[in-house]
């Protein structure tokens, strides 16, 4: 079985065709997350000496590990003076005063407000407001636990131990992780990607009658489909993870550093109330895992669709509008609180922040089951239903001499 | 049968071209009218009004016309004031009925048409910014037709389906080797791509004329010899061309993005010679763009999509103000004249090479590879998605409760009381003392300043509230936008203190959907600005500084009540109460939107519960008096001048008018 797995996958997928839309997808890509960091960040202005680029990582040696008293108390002090002077807008806009940082007063204002005072007040207070959450949410426990609301008790209770102990103790640069994590163009890539490989899968066979002939054979019907789905799903999933890698590689690389990773995921703002309590770092494996599952999902049903098909045509149109209905309604539906539409929908996993930035639940038999949990547990199941239905639908290898006569012997026994 | 037939049958009936073009059109229709809004909401609703105005000073805005649009609001201002006054001196018996109604004639006369106005005059605001290339006119249908420049994702499939087989069918089965050898084989290259041009022409000229049609029947499409500028999406933009030529010249260019798209569908089935490359290719070619790139660098590539969005083309530069740094940000780059001939030109030679290359192709090699037989019919398995995207739970059958909007909310032995410090609202149990959170998601507002309830409404035993949400996380003017405002109504059971979301909505338009502009227009614009809400079943009513607004809660269509919202706002379940610009007690039926006016009852104020009106009359000197929800069984209550009235329970309280204290009168009274 192996060794009919690695033939399709070579037959199907190792093609050059593939390996140049590969080639070219990762560059658009790459090209569009550079431009994603000259549109969002302001510290895209070079490295002259008074850029914001190069201001940042001077103070960042002053301000970077621990938050401490200390470094507050620095930072305010420079800062302070800077908000007040500036406060009534008739401070002088002289681009070139000697004693700026940037060489203008409200420049450097923004600068250290942006890039300093607003995350760092963030990070410092974020245990003030976790521990909030967590009181709030064991009374909510005890309330609804009076009232017999069982699913609304435990779900609190989740949350209590979720938000209880949360804390961001030190400061590090965030910016380049909040844009990798709201990243969602090589997404669309890799479905495309996937939507082109796997729609051959079985037209390809058909479209010149060799599916006939593989019915003939001893490793055909049934065995075939099976080694075309795993060659399909080794392809896709790989292509998931090597976008994954080239987004990681490719926003630390434009950004100038990976600088961060070792923060709690909430200390990206956009993540304030994250599902899990992991580092960035290890919520950028977790993301390629979870997206890998999201696009094995989708090409799954993809080639359930093309197995109707007897040529790419219909399928890969049908395919392009059900891959655009899904991304469409998933984009347009991440930011409501309807957690059901986000767990059906697996684009949700594909953009995975629409699941793991908020911490939402649905109940299953009285208890509380987190969002991603339900999302990939049903992505997994409608993978697998795919699959069976594949297999269901898939004809036998009938006119196989050897099965005939295994199958004659059976009857005469 | 000649050639040229053999090959429009095999493209029309056993490609299924025919199936596909009806389809589209079928599809394309359909889409257009369930998607369809006015972009000018207040123009739709008060088109009378707004006509009356507009027969005046339709056209260029001249000297007089502005003069007059300024003395008609002076005019305006000076009845609304005059309406006031003229109220309160025949209420205190200044002057007499008969005087009243002559100068309410008038006034009325005045203000008959101030909705239609209000429209008119801020179209009136932004024609004075430029008024040398500005008109007046009815804009919501050309901003129909002209200001989208979304991609028509129909037609973009439509041509994937028609063109794609057109050759790789041939390929698949070898047979345009054969077709080489038959008498007319040589020229069926050529055949086919006239057929597929005119076949896309048609679909693409089918489809603007569909959309004229449409917004001509709709709003009607007047004027079309005014400036293009006339419209806001064209604001600024510096070509000097009518609306209809406007209209013309997009439907040209988006006929050549069609037709663009098909040659190069074609262009990359010769030399591919597969279904999938010819569509991953086709569809790459516009999808990546069109959500990886910005508008500004779409208008300056020779690809279809720029032609096959077309409308920005026409309009005018974007220019932003960044909000950290304060510096101006071009947004987009209004694409010149010259530009757009140049990229048209470019394409035009691409087009013509790629014909070239295609018939020469067809014409003179003679093909060879490996055996690929027939391709047989397709089997057409169209994938429909019919996502609920309501984000509306199911929901139970509401209960009968009376509604006062300046009355306090009976919760069931709860107080709503907000703290002081930081403004959030709790349930305090009256009976007990004990508090809790009136959002019962503990993350609700601990982390963003931009999370909030608005309002509330009680109908035992649910409490509904409002929240209203803000998100981001670019906070740089540019391309993307990631704001999201949005509104919830939230149902929270106060027995169990479970609680459901049964409405959200996005309110504003500062989003992008993978780069794609997500519009939400100013349909829910209202939502931003409600004070109050009240429900029934089938509706929600949204309480705003300028009128009630009903929200079919299955259907979400949206209707402005005219109600003036000044004053209490009383709602039993079926009919609003409220007081009239006259202070006349009203009722109007919201499931037969029938006006029923008390004439005998004018008050100050007034509030009701399940049996009684309570109101403070106007005409006697302040008196409290109560009647039946007909108007009938008036009674005396309290003849101590007061100037407002709430009701619970048990009490109804008054503000003494001389003494500016409340005074409670047991019901039984």
């Amino acid at each position: 079985m192996t060794r009919l797995i690695k033939y399709e996958f070579y037959k199907l997928f190792c093609k050059r065709s593939i390996l140049v839309v590969l080639i070219l997808f990762s560059v658009i890509n790459l090209f569009k997350i550079n431009s994603e960091f000259h549109s969002y960040s302001y510290l895209a202005d070079g490295n002259e000496s008074r850029s914001w680029n190069s201001v940042y990582w001077q103070l960042y040696e002053d301000y970077s590990g621990e938050i401490t008293a200390e470094k507050i108390n620095h930072l305010l002090s420079i800062y302070q003076p800077l908000a007040d002077a500036t406060a009534d807008m008739t401070a002088s806009t002289a681009k070139d005063n000697p004693d700026m940082m940037t060489g203008n007063i409200y420049s450097d204002r923004n600068i250290l407000d942006k890039y300093y005072v607003e995350p760092m007040e963030y990070f410092y207070h974020y245990r003030t407001y976790a521990l909030q959450v967590a009181e709030r949410a064991k009374e909510n426990a005890a309330v609804y636990k009076e009232r017999g609301q069982t699913y609304e008790a435990r779900k609190n209770s989740v949350i209590y131990n979720l938000y209880s102990g949360r804390s961001i103790k030190a400061f590090a640069y965030e910016e380049m992780y909040n844009y990798y994590l709201n990243y969602d163009f090589s997404g669309i890539l890799v479905l495309f990607l996937c939507l082109y490989g796997v729609v051959s899968t079985f037209v390809c066979e058909k479209e010149t009658q060799m599916d006939m002939l593989l019915l003939t054979n001893p490793g055909g019907g049934k065995k075939t489909t099976f080694a075309k789905i795993a060659a399909a799903s080794l392809f896709v999933i790989s292509v998931a993870i090597w976008f994954s890698v080239v987004d990681y590689t490719g926003f630390a690389y434009f950004f100038g550093t990976a600088e961060g990773g070792n923060l709690p995921l909430y200390a990206v703002r956009n993540f304030s109330t994250a599902a899990v309590n992991c580092n960035l770092w290890q919520y950028a494996i977790l993301s390629a895992v979870i997206r890998a599952v999201g696009v094995w999902t989708m090409s799954m049903v993809f080639l359930l669709i093309s197995l109707f098909g007897h040529s790419a045509l219909v399928p890969f149109v049908a395919d392009f509008g059900a891959a655009l209905c899904f991304i469409i309604t998933g984009a347009s539906q991440s930011c409501f609180s309807n957690v059901w539409l986000k767990i059906i929908n697996p684009y949700s996993l594909l953009a995975n922040r629409i699941l793991f930035g908020k911490t939402e639940f649905i109940g299953f038999a009285g208890y509380p089951v987190q969002s991603f949990q339900a999302a990939i547990i049903f992505a997994i199941a409608v993978g697998v239903v795919s699959i069976t239905a594949m297999m269901i639908l898939s004809k036998r290898n009938s006119y196989c001499r050897e099965r005939r006569i295994k199958c004659l012997d059976l009857c005469t026994k | 049968m000649s050639g040229f037939m053999y090959e429009v049958k095999k493209i029309m009936l056993w490609q299924r071209g025919l199936f596909y073009i009806a389809l589209v059109l079928l599809f394309g229709t359909v889409w257009l009218a369930l998607s369809d809004n006015p972009v000018d909401i207040a123009m739709e609703q008060y088109k009378n009004e707004y006509e009356w105005y507009l027969e005046k000073v339709n056209g260029y805005c001249t000297e007089e016309s502005s003069l007059y649009l300024e003395q008609e609001a002076e005019r305006i201002a000076k009845a609304k004031e005059r309406q006031n006054s003229l109220l309160e001196n025949y209420y205190d018996g200044k002057i007499s009925e008969s005087e009243y109604k002559k100068e309410s004639r008038e006034i009325e006369k005045v203000l008959e048409h101030q909705n239609g106005f209000e429209v008119i005059y801020q179209q009136y605001l932004y024609i004075c910014e430029n008024a040398g290339n500005r008109c007046f006119l009815q804009t919501n249908g050309w901003m129909g037709l002209l200001g989208k420049g979304t991609l028509n994702f129909i037609l973009f499939l439509g041509i994937l389906l028609i063109v794609t087989p057109v050759f790789c069918s041939e390929y698949s089965c070898q047979m345009d080797t054969l077709i080489l050898t038959a008498r007319e084989g040589r020229k069926s290259a050529l055949y086919k791509l006239l057929i597929i041009t005119t076949v896309v022409l048609f679909l693409s000229l089918c489809i603007s004329l569909i959309e004229y049609g449409f917004y001509r029947f709709k709003y009607g499409l007047p004027d079309g010899d005014y400036p293009i500028q006339s419209i806001r999406y064209f604001a600024d933009s510096s070509k000097g061309m009518s609306l209809l030529e406007g209209y013309v010249s997009i439907g040209l260019l988006r006929m050549f993005g069609g037709v663009f798209l098909t040659i190069l569908l074609i262009f990359i089935s010769v030399l591919a010679k597969k279904y999938a490359v010819t569509l991953l290719t086709g569809a790459v070619s516009v999808i990546i763009p069109y959500i990886g790139l910005s508008k500004t660098s779409i208008y300056r590539l020779p690809l279809p999509l720029p032609f096959l969005l077309g409308t920005d083309f026409f309009a005018g530069d974007i220019v932003m103000s960044d909000a950290l740094t304060g510096d101006e940000k071009i947004i987009f780059a209004e694409v010149g004249t010259v530009t757009l001939l140049t990229l048209l030109f470019v394409s035009v030679l691409l087009c013509t090479l790629a014909v070239v290359w295609i018939v020469r192709r067809n014409s003179n090699r003679w093909l060879m590879k490996s055996g690929q037989k027939k391709r047989g019919a397709a089997f057409a398995v169209m994938f429909g998605l019919a996502l609920a995207v309501t984000g509306c739970a199911g929901r139970e059958k509401t209960g009968s409760v009376v509604y006062n909007s300046s009355a306090g909310y009976d919760c069931m032995g709860y107080e709503i009381i907000q703290d002081a410090g930081d403004f959030d609202y709790s349930l305090k149990n009256t009976s007990t003392g004990e508090t809790y959170p009136l959002a019962r998601s503990p993350m609700f507002g601990v982390f963003s300043d931009e999370e909030e309830i608005r309002a509330f409404y009680v109908c035992p035993p649910y409490l509904y509230y409002t929240t209203s949400v803000m998100e981001s996380y670019v906070n740089r003017v540019g391309n993307y936008n990631s704001n999201i405002t949005k509104v919830s109504v939230v149902e929270l059971n106060l027995n169990t203190f479970e609680e459901k979301t049964i409405f959200e909505q996005m309110t504003n338009s500062g989003r992008s959907l993978l780069g794609i502009d997500y519009e939400t227009g100013d349909k829910w614009k209202f939502l931003d600005f409600h004070h109050a809400f009240f429900l029934n079943d089938d509706n929600l009513f949204f309480i705003g500084d300028d009128g009630i607004t009903k929200v079919n809660r299955y259907t979400r269509k949206t209707v402005k009540l005219e109600i003036p919202t000044n004053g209490n706002i009383s709602f039993d379940g079926e009919s609003i109460f409220y007081k009239n610009e006259q202070g006349v007690l009203t009722r109007y039926d919201v499931s037969s939107n029938e006006t029923y006016t008390y004439e005998n009852i004018v008050a100050y104020d007034f509030c009701m519960d399940e049996q009684s009106i309570y109101y403070i009359s106007r005409t006697d000197d302040g008196c409290l008096y109560s009647c039946g929800k007909d108007g009938n069984n008036k009674e005396l209550i309290s003849h101590i001048p007061a100037m407002s009235v709430t009701c619970d329970t048990g009490n109804i309280y008054v503000l003494s008018k001389e003494s500016g204290e409340e005074i409670a009168l047991p019901k039984s009274h």
